[in-house]
């Protein structure tokens, strides 16, 4: 993932939900959803239009750490919600964040206590229900019908 | 009998308005044929005709909206037009979206636009069509002596969800049980025990609006809308509530399935159509006695209640997430660590309810 690409959440196959304290995100397409806190929901919330680097530089500076030691915790992180297709990326270009500036700090944020690795949560719970139905077959008009096998059991209630 | 295989699209199928209209014709054939029963409901509010052809469907279709029975007004918010293929005849022809040996409701979802929304459930063997720019919906049964239990008590749910959207209505995984002036909303995936929470509550003072599935909606405030008055548990569990025992159940009927009783006409005092929603609890089933009720952030109740509705009940939808999140921030949410007192059970919920009576 290259330093200069910019982020963006892989709308609309995404949708999230930002609270105080964690940030819930669902993935449609596979029915999986995650939950991230802390350290991993700031990187979620700057994380539309941002490009790697940036994010690192911003953290580095929040939490008053070498960007390289930053950057050992926040890359993986950003791997993995690539990798589980949370968010693709982009070139730079008219959207992209601008780097802060060194008087972010004086911003009023909170300087945070301890730098925490992130952690994305992972929920694979619903996405059985997505691969519940059987090989089946179709009638003579053409609409499916479950196989004789499962005819003879009726079809449990999904709820 | 073929098995279904991978088929190129079809560039020469009707667009969803065109199918839908093809399936409302063969509807009123079988409605020429087998004669029209009409029946009304008001469903979170709105004045729904339900359209029968024929009388096979209505007793499948009806007990479990017999709380919300109306008299017949000159404007349905909403008609759906129902009928079976075995009683009727005309048969609907092929789907025209693409599908796969792994066909699932989602593929039907996909042939949906922003007008015509189509899905078909391998499970029930329905078909449900929704006009939203004309109010009208179509449910097509294959064979109502197929139709499962979980449908017979929950009816129509795809099409309540489409038509009443528009309407500000979220269609919701969740029980619901309280008084006229405020209640609960019980949240959590299929056997967290938001089912048996509820049934702990009926003849308690609690009235009882879901066992698994309501109607929220949040203007101007969250408010859960009664949709069926059905209770559906486990044949073991029967004995474990003797207020249920003078109710018939369908169990006999249901095989492996769950047991499912209708509380209307039988216990219609213990059922209500809706109320404020006043809190939210995710039970969890601890194994010990006594029952607990702790304060929960509103991201863990929405991660409680978002997934199962979006993937179980209304299918991956971008604007759901939204609906149910603009609930969770706007009442405390709890879990309830549910003890094996059942009594316990609805008086801690009668304690958060006056908790939030005090602080409303």
């Amino acid at each position: 993932m290259s330093t200069s690409a910019c982020f963006k959440v892989n709308s609309p196959n995404v949708v999230h939900e930002v609270f105080d304290d964690e940030v819930v995100i669902i993935n449609l397409d596979t029915g999986v959803y995650y939950s991230v806190n802390g350290l991993a929901a700031e990187i979620w919330t700057r994380i539309d239009g941002s490009t790697a680097g940036a994010i690192i530089d911003d953290l580095a500076l929040r939490y008053a750490m070498p960007a390289s030691d930053v950057e050992g915790s926040v890359r993986p992180f950003l791997d993995e919600l690539g990798a589980e297709g949370l968010v693709v990326t982009d070139q730079p270009g008219s959207g992209e964040r601008a780097r802060r500036s060194g008087t972010e700090s004086g911003d009023g944020a909170p300087r945070l206590p301890r730098f925490e690795a992130p952690v994305l949560r992972k929920y694979s719970d619903m996405q059985e229900l997505l691969l519940l139905d059987p090989i089946h077959e179709v009638d003579e008009v053409g609409w499916p019908v479950r196989p004789n096998g499962a005819n003879e059991q009726r079809p449990k209630d999904p709820a | 009998m073929r098995t279904l295989r991978p088929a190129a699209p079809d560039v020469t199928q009707p667009d969803p308005a065109a199918f839908f209209e093809i399936v409302y014709g063969i509807f009123e054939r079988a409605e020429q044929a087998a004669g029209t029963v009409d029946r009304w409901y008001r469903i979170a509010g709105h004045p729904v005709r339900l359209r029968f052809a024929g009388s096979t469907l209505v007793p499948l279709i009806t007990p479990a909206l017999e709380h919300l029975a109306m008299e017949p007004v000159s404007r349905p918010a909403l008609t759906v037009c129902l009928w079976d293929v075995e009683s009727t005849l005309p048969q609907v022809p092929a789907p025209p979206w693409r599908m796969h040996d792994d066909v699932n409701s989602q593929e039907s979802r996909a042939y949906s636009d922003e007008r015509i929304h189509v899905a078909f459930d391998i499970g029930t063997g329905v078909l449900s069509l929704v006009d939203a720019a004309e109010d009208l919906a179509l449910y097509c049964v294959r064979d109502p002596r197929q139709l499962p239990g979980y449908e017979i008590g929950a009816p129509l749910k795809p099409i309540l969800q489409w038509a009443m959207r528009s309407r500000g209505g979220q269609l919701v995984h969740a029980a619901a049980v309280g008084r006229p002036d405020g209640g609960v909303l019980l949240v959590g995936r299929g056997g967290s025990g938001k089912s048996t929470t509820a049934l702990t509550c009926l003849g308690t003072g609690l009235l009882y609006a879901a066992d698994d599935y309501c109607m929220l909606t949040t203007d101007p405030s969250p408010y859960a809308h009664s949709l069926y008055n059905s209770a559906k548990l486990y044949a073991v569990d029967l004995s474990r509530f003797p207020r249920l025992a003078a109710i018939p159940s369908r169990l006999d009927d249901l095989g492996i399935d769950k047991a499912l009783l209708f509380l209307h006409p039988h216990q219609r005092e213990w059922i209500t159509t809706g109320f404020p929603i006043r809190a939210i609890l995710v039970p969890q089933v601890t194994g010990r006695p006594d029952t607990s009720v702790h304060p929960i952030s509103p991201a863990i109740a929405l991660r409680a209640l978002a997934p199962s509705t979006i993937f179980q009940v209304v299918g991956p939808d971008r604007s759901t997430l939204g609906v149910l999140a603009a609930c969770v921030k706007r009442v405390p949410c709890y879990a309830l660590r549910l003890g094996s007192t059942l009594p316990a059970i609805p008086r801690a919920i009668q304690d958060v309810l006056a908790a939030a009576s005090g602080s409303a």
